[in-house]
């Protein structure tokens, strides 16, 4: 949020309602209303005098009504823009022409109540739409005595009670008594699956986040028990399953399948009924209930929609197709969120990568045309020669540090540190209008050292070496020192002790920045072309978006054509068909003027760095070798055969198998009477330990094609949570209308298959019947997953990192999924993880977009942090080239000698180098081992000092 | 115990769902005594419950217009009129069997009704003591 806050091409307006949608794509005008804050942006400097004499009370919409604020407010610290905004539903002033108080105390005059809503055209050429979702509907929670009862609450007041900058500062209390709740039900699918409230898709999230917030209450509260019912268990993302059975086992969560049908209370406590798996009744009781809320479109879905001039789908979202998943009906306005359809945090943050790719492709003629480059002042380097000067700067973090460690004394400490000219606190040290305040001390006092004394500088160091670049200083003199984490998150029963820690802490930082050195940043420039290893529809999909964009890609087949699995897919769940988007596609790509596809071509090797790579193929005999700045791995999967099943091709075979049989069958005669279908064969704990997430849905799919060719036909679908998330679940509704058997069997105990005479017999336990059942079928359809390809050794050549299964892993999991930890690497499709094709084209996108970043910059920017040899002391051992795991460092001769020399854009900075070294020649910027060995002098505190000298004195 | 007495609550399948365990703050010990329909109560089951030991006999039924066969509470309102001049015809005090219509969703209420009923029959005791 920051990041997009900073950056000088992104203009944020608040407070805007879209009026009107004019034009095309390429030349839309937008009529925009920007509604009064009242408070001048450009003048506040949210030190919240406002709030703190506002009189009027407010319900605090940001913490789910949970608890008060004032109507002069600020949602939350870190908001951005960090300014102040008047709440005009109850301010005073608006509402009965009194008050005006805030006027009086604001500082500097930014109050403004004569401010009028403004009307503004913009000209844009594309739009991307991102409302989110909406409320559930209030009878969907009534039901549940949401409102009646005080202790039932809803997944969202939850999140904010488990938040500790919440109402309560993250003691989970309930509401009616303020006590400790002990016993806790979770009640999922509330607004989702739910016919009668008129949403009857699948939320996708809910299973996963009610099993993160169980989590948290169990780690503020580890002697509550907690109860959540489920109907399916969907956890279908990557790691998902895993995540979910470890949470089970370590909390020691219970989870029941069943659906409470309403909550009574009867002294005090809520009572549950529901009907378990077994039919029998069960009741029990609990001291708060927590729904969990379904994603429900935006509330105004309608009037987007006509204002944009978008199609809405059934269920009131943006209506996309399954093959365009980000394209809404009208060309030139993009949808990416929860608004597309529900969706997490990944998934989401894909498709945005997309549809910036896909407004890259639409918008390229116009590219650097409007676009404002930062520019910094000149470093001072008067300043930085100078004797270390270092300001000191202790931040709250609200409560998070503050309410743990003494910040006034960790400042007063600092101040007698020697070199230190400045020491202060700060509320909040990242909040937007801190760092001009950090900017201009830095001015005023001359410091050309800092040390931030605050959270960690994984997330926050490019945030404070930014600003030290604004102020004229070089990016890498400032330190941190992580008193949140270290401080005042692992300590919090101990505020003294912390306090002590943080003063070390701070003492051996300060230590440090008296040997900071500056460092310089280099920019290497990029060969503006990008390699595209693997020719499936994930990777061609990606080529063709690169290529669109107007860079040069090289696209690898091993394999004689282009398509991948694709070519095995003959429906498409939605109905759109499979083959003629694979042939539109490899038409596209092929006649493409700036895709060269080479098929039975594999790669030999590939080295250098983002920017400049050189790959060596084999083509046929032959070799080629080519340059370019990126590459995008989509190597694919490969269906999994399981061996627990005899699978023979014929009466027992794979669901991609079934199709095909299915796509040449004429309506004939001899149609099979009985199809048996097993879900999850091999997956899940059995040979696999994953869910595929994409193989209920195709059983669904076959199964409604068997009954659409041949509705006499009986379909038996055995499961074990039927995954039919997201809009799938319509087709879930639609299988059970039309008579298709869904029969559940538990984790431990597998269908067994046996052939008997032409057709096969399926032993299953029901879990209703809670007896085993013999089901005879004259085919037996598994439902396989997955698995990454066996050829390793392009992932091997790049030293991607993978997870236990095989598949890639990406940089974050939810901040970066397409990026891997290699800069220039990015992933797409079922190498990242098994997907359906609506996502795999998703992700491609989004690999596209990531990848055209240093493409369309045509330089990248290298961290400072990163390894440097001397070359006087390197006795050319090329120890370091070997271990280094990025391929960043290269053996050269210099005056015949052989020395080590270091990529540096490949370099990432991680220090193993320098730890092997043998004669120390190699040094990580911004961690020499000169300033780490003072860092580690910083930990002798002064008494110690002392004591070991009394002790000398003593033995003299 | 001196306040504990022994009562009986016979009502419908579909009435409620509260179990012991929610009447658990009455001190005395109740038996919940279902049947298909509270239409189906006889006066018989109503003396049967005094010929076994209880103080009171509590019958509920579905509130008015949401008896799942139409007219059944109101049935068992009549049989409860009846078991009461059989009771005074004894010599015993008729309030100590009284119907109910309690909601088929809220245990809450119901349970605040047994409890109440609990009182009085616990009011009625005190009373026979005394005299």
């Amino acid at each position: 949020m920051v990041e997009a806050g900073r950056s000088p091409n992104i203009e944020i307006l608040t407070l805007a309602d879209v009026l009107k949608v004019e034009g095309e794509a390429g030349k839309f005008e937008v009529t925009l209303k920007l509604n009064p804050r009242y408070i001048d942006e450009s003048k506040c400097t949210a030190c919240g005098d406002c709030m703190k004499y506002c009189p009027r009370l407010a319900i605090d919409t940001y913490n789910a009504n949970l608890n008060f604020t004032r109507s002069a407010r600020i949602d939350f610290p870190q908001a951005v823009p960090t300014k102040y905004y008047i709440d005009p539903e109850t301010c005073l002033r608006l509402n009965h022409q009194t008050c005006q108080l805030c006027a009086n105390v604001c500082g500097p005059k930014a109050i403004d109540f004569d401010q009028k809503p403004e009307l503004r055209t913009i000209r844009v050429g594309a739009i991307l739409l991102a409302p989110g979702f909406g409320k559930v509907p209030k009878e969907a929670l009534q039901r549940f005595g949401y409102g009646k009862y005080s202790d039932v609450l809803h997944s969202i007041e939850m999140e904010r009670i488990t938040c500790v900058a919440g109402p309560t500062e993250g003691e989970v209390i309930r509401p009616s008594d303020f006590k400790h709740p002990k016993r806790i039900a979770y009640i999922q699918c509330v607004g989702s699956r739910d016919v009668t409230c008129g949403q009857p898709y699948c939320s996708s999230v809910c299973c996963m986040y009610a099993m993160k917030q169980a989590t948290v209450i169990k780690e503020h509260e580890p002697s509550a028990e907690i109860t959540l019912f489920f109907m399916d268990i969907r956890t279908q993302g990557k790691g998902f399953d895993e995540s979910f059975q470890q949470a089970v086992e370590k909390y020691g969560f219970r989870v029941v399948r069943a659906r409470p049908g309403k909550i009574d209370k009867v002294d005090g406590r809520l009572v549950l009924n529901y009907v378990s798996e077994e039919g029998k009744v069960e009741r029990d009781y609990f001291d708060l209930v927590v729904l969990s809320l379904g994603l429900s479109p935006p509330e105004d879905a309608e009037k987007l929609a006509e204002i944009f001039g978008i199609e809405l789908n059934e269920f009131k979202f943006a209506k996309t197709k399954y093959l365009s998943p980000i394209e809404t009906s009208r060309p030139g306005i993009y949808v990416v969120g929860a608004f597309q359809g529900p969706k997490d945090i990944p998934e989401s943050v894909m498709q945005a990568s997309g549809g910036a790719a896909l407004i890259s492709e639409l918008l390229k003629e116009g590219r650097w045309t409007s676009t404002v480059i930062k520019e910094y002042p000149p470093e001072d380097q008067e300043l930085i020669a100078e004797e270390p000067r270092i300001g000191v700067f202790v931040c709250h973090c609200g409560v998070n540090i503050a309410g743990v460690v003494d910040v006034k004394e960790v400042r007063d400490y600092a101040l007698n540190l020697p070199n230190v000219v400045l020491a202060e606190n700060m509320v909040y040290a990242c909040a937007q209008d801190a760092l001009e305040q950090l900017k201009e001390k830095i001015k005023k006092y001359r410091l050309n050292r800092i040390v931030v004394s605050a959270c960690s500088p994984r997330t926050h160091e490019p945030l404070f070496q930014d600003t030290l670049r604004e102020a004229g200083l070089n990016l890498a003199l400032i330190e941190m020192a992580n008193i949140r984490d270290q401080c005042s998150w692992v300590h919090p029963d101990n505020p003294q002790k912390a306090t002590e820690k943080a003063k070390d802490l701070v003492r051996m930082a300060v230590a440090k920045a008296r040997r900071l050195k500056p460092l310089e940043l280099q920019r290497v420039s990029v060969t503006t072309s990008a390699l595209v290893i693997g020719g499936g529809v994930a990777g061609m999909t990606s080529a063709l978006s690169i290529a669109e964009q107007g860079f040069q890609v090289y696209l690898v087949e091993k394999e004689r054509t282009l398509g991948g699995n694709l070519n095995r897919v003959k429906f498409i769940i939605t109905g759109e068909d499979p083959q003629r988007f694979l042939k539109d596609l490899m038409d596209k790509v092929t006649k493409h003027p700036k895709i060269k596809v080479y098929t039975e071509a594999s790669i030999e090797s590939i080295s250098g760095y983002i920017g400049n790579y050189t790959t060596t193929l084999r083509v046929g005999d032959g070799s080629e070798i080519i340059n370019h700045g990126v590459i995008v791995v989509a190597t694919g999967g490969k269906e999994y055969r399981p061996k627990s099943y005899p699978l023979d091709g014929e009466r027992v075979l794979t669901q991609l198998e079934f199709e095909q049989m299915l796509s040449q069958k004429k309506k004939s005669k001899v149609f099979p009477r009985s199809v048996v279908m097993i879900q999850c064969a091999g997956s899940r704990g059995e040979e696999l330990s994953y869910c595929s997430k994409f193989c209920c849905v195709q059983a669904l799919k076959n199964a409604l094609r068997i009954k659409e060719m041949s509705p006499d036909t009986e379909v038996y679908i055995l499961y074990m949570d039927l995954r039919a998330y997201g809009f799938y679940e319509k087709y879930y509704l639609e299988a059970r209308k039309r008579g298709v058997k869904f029969i559940r069997f538990p984790e431990s105990k597998r269908p067994k298959v046996s052939l008997l005479g032409k057709g096969v017999v399926v032993r299953v336990w029901d879990t209703l019947l809670s007896e085993e059942v013999d089901i005879k079928g004259d085919l037996c359809v598994l439902s396989v997953g997955v698995v990454p390809p066996e050829d390793r050794s392009i992932i091997n050549i790049l030293k991607l990192s993978q997870n236990q299964e095989g598949f890639l892993m990406e940089a974050h999991v939810k901040l970066k999924p397409v990026e891997t930890t290699t800069d220039g690497v990015y992933i797409a499709g079922l190498a990242h993880s098994p997907q359906p094709l609506t996502e795999v084209i998703a992700q491609a996108k989004a690999s596209a977009g990531k990848a055209a970043i240093p493409l369309a910059r045509g330089y990248v920017e290298v961290p400072p942090i990163v390894a440097a040899v001397q070359v006087e002391k390197c006795i050319g051992c090329s120890i370091c080239a070997e271990i280094c795991p990025f391929s960043a460092i290269e053996m050269v001769k210099i005056e015949k000698r052989k020395k080590a020399q270091v990529i540096k854009a490949a370099c990432k900075g991680c220090g193993i180098c320098a730890s092997h070294c043998p004669v120390f020649a190699i040094d990580v910027g911004g961690f020499t081992s000169e300033a780490i060995l003072e860092q580690v002098k910083g930990f002798r505190r002064e008494e110690r000092e002392e004591l070991v000298e009394e002790k000398k004195v003593e033995i003299l | 115990m001196r306040n504990s007495f022994k009562i009986a609550i016979l009502c419908c399948n579909y009435t409620n769902l509260a179990e012991r365990e929610d009447l658990a703050v009455i001190p005395g010990e109740i038996i919940i005594k279902r049947f298909p329909c509270s239409g189906h109560i006889e006066i018989t089951d109503i003396l049967r419950s005094f010929r076994e030991g209880v103080k009171g006999v509590m019958v509920a039924g579905c509130e008015r217009g949401s008896c799942h066969n139409l007219r059944g509470s109101e049935r068992a309102e009549r049989r409860v009129l009846g078991a009461r001049v059989i009771l005074q015809e004894l010599n015993i005090e008729p309030e100590r069997v009284s119907m109910f219509f309690v909601s088929r969703l809220d245990s809450g209420d119901f349970v605040e009704k047994a409890k109440h009923f609990y009182k009085k029959i616990v009011q009625l005791e005190r009373k026979e003591r005394s005299s």
